[in-house]
């Protein structure tokens, strides 16, 4: 029961305060709808700043693939311009091409990143993002070269292929040489060429040839013996007296020469019989020469056969081996046109290089500039509107009202009173961070310091207009907590704004804290000039001085709500009017109960209203017939008054019951 | 003869509709300490603001009097509150119902702080701080923080950071409000002290018990309208046209008795439950006449006062007659 109670007490104090109700109910809903607006995608905006001294196709193609993959390609006509362009924000990162980009041997294919690390949460993406596009891409180039190695090998595989046949031609052609030839050997082995009885007519015919040498030797010595006869019978002629010893001699001689004929004769027929054997024996010999030289014969003419083959299979042999040279030579060729067969650059053909716009520093250093800007943006919303707030509240709020000072002094004064404060805790962390994580401040000092002045101004106005605006400081803070929020989810931060769509993305940008950041970062991690933020200055400089519009606006017309409130004329008339004619209990609303009322009341105030015109201004105001009002105009006296009136009604009657009137 | 320094013309201001000032003139005279006095919500607190020029008036306007401008017609003297903010804010100084000052600061601290907001010199500042202080009796508190005075002493200090650039005016709302009578005397005292310096007050309350000795002028502020200005005698005068007999018998039946009374001596007479109150200007012919009607209705006299009609009485009567007055005027409404 006390239960229910205390809760419908805290619905009605809730419904109550609409302000409070309004914030706490849609404040934290809004934050949501929003964020949940801003990051309702799954792709990422990014702008890649392109520079190539010279693009090649194959750099071309680079281009073209991270176009034909969302980003937004915009190429740069110096290095230096593409990487301020990554430094002012305009590109997430600026790839710089190798001259004449041309995957070969002898190239190192550097592809130059540039990226800004400070965008800490982004600058990972996009590196990973374009590894990615940019590994797709070395992939597929070193698919192709692989590509072409594979296919190569493969054609020269199917040639090698092809060539099998070829080859088995050769070999088969070649064993069936090899076998001919073999044949033929063992062919032509196989011939007897054995010439042992030719030797043995040789030998004969040397023995004959000896024996008819002895034979002649023989006859020669006959001869010379038959000569020496001759030339003893001459000599005996002298002494032929002597005939027996003569016919003894001749006896002798006769006998020798019977001797020498029976032996020429028994060498003769020795040799006879020899060369008769000898040519018998040649006869054999020859006979068997001959069975030899016809079994040659036949082997010659198998052998020439073979031969002949030999010979048809060698010119197909040198035919397929030419072809097969010319294969051979073609494969070489082709495995030769391979342009690219550093392996390193077949594996990786592209390499990528990622070169940081900023000085390396710690992601302290890097996160430092938003860092600030949150810092600055959450002190800067709280502290002003709880100071406002805290003066609305205090028992003095009404006592400084009434003494003699200009509003916009309390305004000056409190902005002033936050710079101070926001400024001494900068101080503090700048000082800290300068000699702690040697982040160094001084580069751009003069920069960092009209950042840090704008960026405060900024957020202590939007703080001092939470301020004027909510009266309790609970409401401020929540207000300035779920606003502060707001600017820090939808400021790349935490989310990088590049997943925004693009209709958020452009206010987006204009949020703030990405201005805040960006000046800082310039001013802190890039050292820039004052041209490069003058952008984001004048922004924050118009908005402020927005705020401070809105802020002398919500001041004067609090002054007047509270002070100077002053009803309409009109309003104030018609209200009076209202007040004047009564109807019973109530007010007169009808034209029938203006009527009574004008008849019921006093002659004293008929007459004060008559001379006020209150009757013919509540026609025309109130009533709102300002033809009646004109009507009675003239009359002067109360029935007069009250029979136009009455005419009127007896008009609009007859013409309502005509349905001439509309309403 | 007294001047005027503040006058009223004619203002009317109404909320969404509903009427608070209805045609209220007045003039308010230089060194007077001036009252207006209403029940709650009558319209005091706007009556001041729009004095003051916190609030515009939906009709009617308000002047003051500018010793700065050297005109020699006196009329001429008078200008407009609101077309003169700034100057107004000089010349008035203002404590409103509930103290305003910071609680966090001492009381020099807070007097210091308003001091510089009215544009004072630190010389100037310093002397009228310790003028002030020495005034409202808080000297020895100039170092305690606000939160840390007793309630007396926080309205001493509201009512010291409103005269810290020594106005001419100083305008009070409900001064005694949520203090005991001891206090509140005390900073009736005060006041009477302030307005001998030679600064005019306009004084807001409903604590009537104390004003009628303390203010020169009082005005009535009733349904939205002034019913009564005058100095207290003239008041008293107005309404009762004389004295009243305050009479006290057993067994008490009073109707009866002022049934009983019926002589044209008798102005007014009433049934207070405890009492009956009868006015008259003879007080003397009147007694008899009541001694002689009580003896007859077997009265016993047990206490009788003849008194002067007190402020809270005066505004009681007014507003009595108002409240008949609107009765009547509902009740006229109804018959119709």
């Amino acid at each position: 029961m006390k239960t229910s109670k205390i809760i419908k007490k805290n619905i009605k104090l809730l419904t109550r305060s609409r302000t409070s109700t309004l914030v706490l109910i849609f404040g934290p809903l809004l934050v949501i709808v929003l964020v949940g607006m801003s990051f309702s995608t799954s792709s990422f905006h990014l702008n890649i700043g392109v520079f190539s001294e010279k693009y090649s196709d194959l750099s071309n193609s680079f281009v073209d693939k991270l176009s034909s993959e969302g980003y937004s390609v915009t190429r740069y006509d110096t290095e230096e311009l593409c990487i301020e362009s990554v430094k002012e924000g305009q590109s997430h990162a600026c790839i710089v091409f190798p001259a004449d980009l041309v995957i070969e041997n002898e190239n190192s294919n550097v592809i130059k990143f540039h990226v800004d690390q400070s965008q800490i949460n982004l600058v990972y993406l996009v590196m990973s993002t374009l590894s990615g596009s940019f590994g797709e891409k070395s992939s597929e180039i070193s698919k192709d070269l692989t590509s072409t190695i594979v296919t190569t090998l493969f054609d020269t595989k199917t040639e090698l292929d092809n060539s099998k046949n070829l080859i088995t031609d050769i070999l088969s052609k070649n064993s069936d040489l090899t076998t001919n030839s073999e044949k033929s050997i063992s062919k032509l082995e196989d011939l007897d060429f054995d010439t042992g009885s030719v030797s043995d007519v040789d030998s004969a015919i040397s023995d004959v040839r000896n024996k008819l040498d002895d034979l002649l030797d023989d006859s020669i010595e006959l001869v010379e013996d038959g000569l020496d006869l001759v030339e003893a019978m001459e000599h005996y002629e002298s002494e032929v007296n002597d005939s027996n010893a003569y016919m003894n001699d001749l006896d002798d001689i006769t006998d020798n020469l019977n001797e020498l004929n029976s032996t020429i004769k028994t060498k003769h027929n020795a040799t006879a019989r020899e060369l008769n054997e000898f040519a018998n024996e040649i006869i054999d010999t020859f006979d068997d020469l001959a069975k030899k030289l016809d079994e040659a014969g036949d082997v010659n003419k198998e052998v020439i056969t073979k031969l002949n083959n030999i010979r048809d299979n060698s010119e197909e042999l040198k035919q397929k081996s030419d072809e097969l040279d010319t294969k051979i030579k073609e494969l070489i060729s082709n495995i030769n046109s391979v342009q690219v067969t550093n392996i390193e650059n077949i594996v990786t053909p592209i390499k990528t290089e990622i070169n940081p716009v900023v000085k390396s520093q710690s992601n302290l250093g890097f996160l430092f500039p938003s860092l600030i800007v949150m810092l600055i943006m959450f002190i800067g919303l709280l502290l002003p509107s709880t100071l406002i707030i805290m003066e609305k509240n205090s028992k003095a709020y009404f006592r400084v009202f009434t003494t003699p000072t200009k509003s916009w002094l309390f305004v000056l004064a409190t902005f002033l009173t936050s710079m101070i404060m926001i400024f001494f805790q900068i101080i503090i962390i700048l000082t800290v961070s300068q000699f702690y994580f040697k982040i160094n401040f001084m580069q751009s000092f003069f920069i960092l310091f009209l950042s840090l002045i704008v960026i405060m101004t900024f957020f202590i106005l939007l703080g001092m207009f939470l301020g004027y605006i909510f009266n309790t400081e609970e409401m401020a803070m929540l207000a300035s907590v779920s606003l502060g929020t707001l600017f820090l989810l939808t400021s790349g931060i935490i989310f990088p704004l590049e997943s925004m769509p693009q209709y958020i993305l452009k206010y987006a940008k204009m949020n703030p804290v990405v201005l805040g950041s960006e000046l800082f970062k310039k001013s802190i991690l890039f050292g820039s000039d004052f041209n490069s933020v003058k952008g984001p200055l004048g922004y924050l400089t118009l908005f402020s001085i927005i705020i401070l519009g809105v802020i002398f606006l919500i001041k004067k017309a609090g002054k007047l709500q509270f002070m100077f409130k002053k009803p309409s004329r009109m309003k104030i008339k018609k209200d009076w009017l209202i007040k004047q004619f009564d109807f019973g209990e109530r007010k007169a609303k009808t034209l029938p109960e203006f009527i009574v009322s004008i008849q019921n009341m006093s002659d004293e105030k008929f007459h004060s209203l008559l001379k006020q015109d209150a009757i013919k201004d509540w026609l025309s105001l109130v009533h709102k017939n300002r033809y009646l009002a004109t009507k009675i105009e003239g009359a002067k006296t109360r029935g007069n008054i009250v029979n136009v009136l009455v005419e009127e009604l007896k008009r609009i009657s007859e013409e309502k019951n005509k349905g001439k009137l509309k309403h | 003869m007294k001047k005027p320094i503040i006058k009223i013309d004619k203002v009317k201001k109404a909320f969404n509709g509903n009427v608070v000032l209805d045609g209220i003139s007045i003039e308010i005279e230089e060194n007077e300490i001036f009252a207006i006095i209403g029940g709650s919500g009558t319209g005091k607190t706007t009556l001041l603001n729009t004095i003051i020029g916190f609030l515009r008036p939906d009709s009617g306007e308000v002047f003051f009097k500018d010793d700065n401008i050297f005109e020699t017609s006196s009329t001429s003297q008078f200008r407009p509150v609101l077309e003169n903010i700034e100057t107004v804010k000089r010349k008035f100084g203002f404590a409103a119902q509930s103290p305003s000052f910071y609680s966090k600061l001492t009381v020099f601290e807070n007097l210091d702080y308003f001091a510089a907001l009215y544009n004072l010199t630190t010389e100037a500042r310093l002397t009228n701080i310790n003028t002030i202080l020495d005034l409202v009796e808080l000297d020895k508190a100039r170092d305690v923080q606000a939160k840390n005075l007793s309630g007396g002493m926080q309205r001493r200090l509201d009512m010291a950071c409103a005269l810290v650039h020594d106005p001419d005016i100083l305008i009070l709302d409900e001064p005694t409000s949520d203090l005991d009578p001891m206090l509140a005397r005390h900073i009736w005292k005060l006041i009477e002290k302030i307005n001998k310096r030679g600064t005019t007050i306009i004084v807001a309350t409903h604590d009537l018990s104390e004003i009628e000795t303390i203010c020169t002028r009082i005005a009535i502020l009733s349904n939205a309208k002034i019913e009564h200005t005058g100095t207290m005698h003239e008041l008293t005068s107005m309404l009762s046209r004389g004295l009243e007999i305050h009479l006290e018998t057993y067994p008490g039946n009073y109707d009866k008795i002022l049934k009983h009374l019926k002589d044209p001596l008798i102005t007014e007479k009433e049934n207070r439950g405890n009492k009956c109150v009868i006015h008259t200007a003879k007080p003397q012919k009147v007694l008899l006449k009541i001694l002689n009607a009580l003896s007859e209705l077997d009265e016993t006299l047990m206490e009788v006062n003849i008194t002067k009609l007190s402020l809270s009485d005066v505004f009681s009567k007014i507003t009595k007659k108002r409240m008949k007055k609107d009765e009547d005027k509902q009740n006229n409404k109804k018959e119709h």
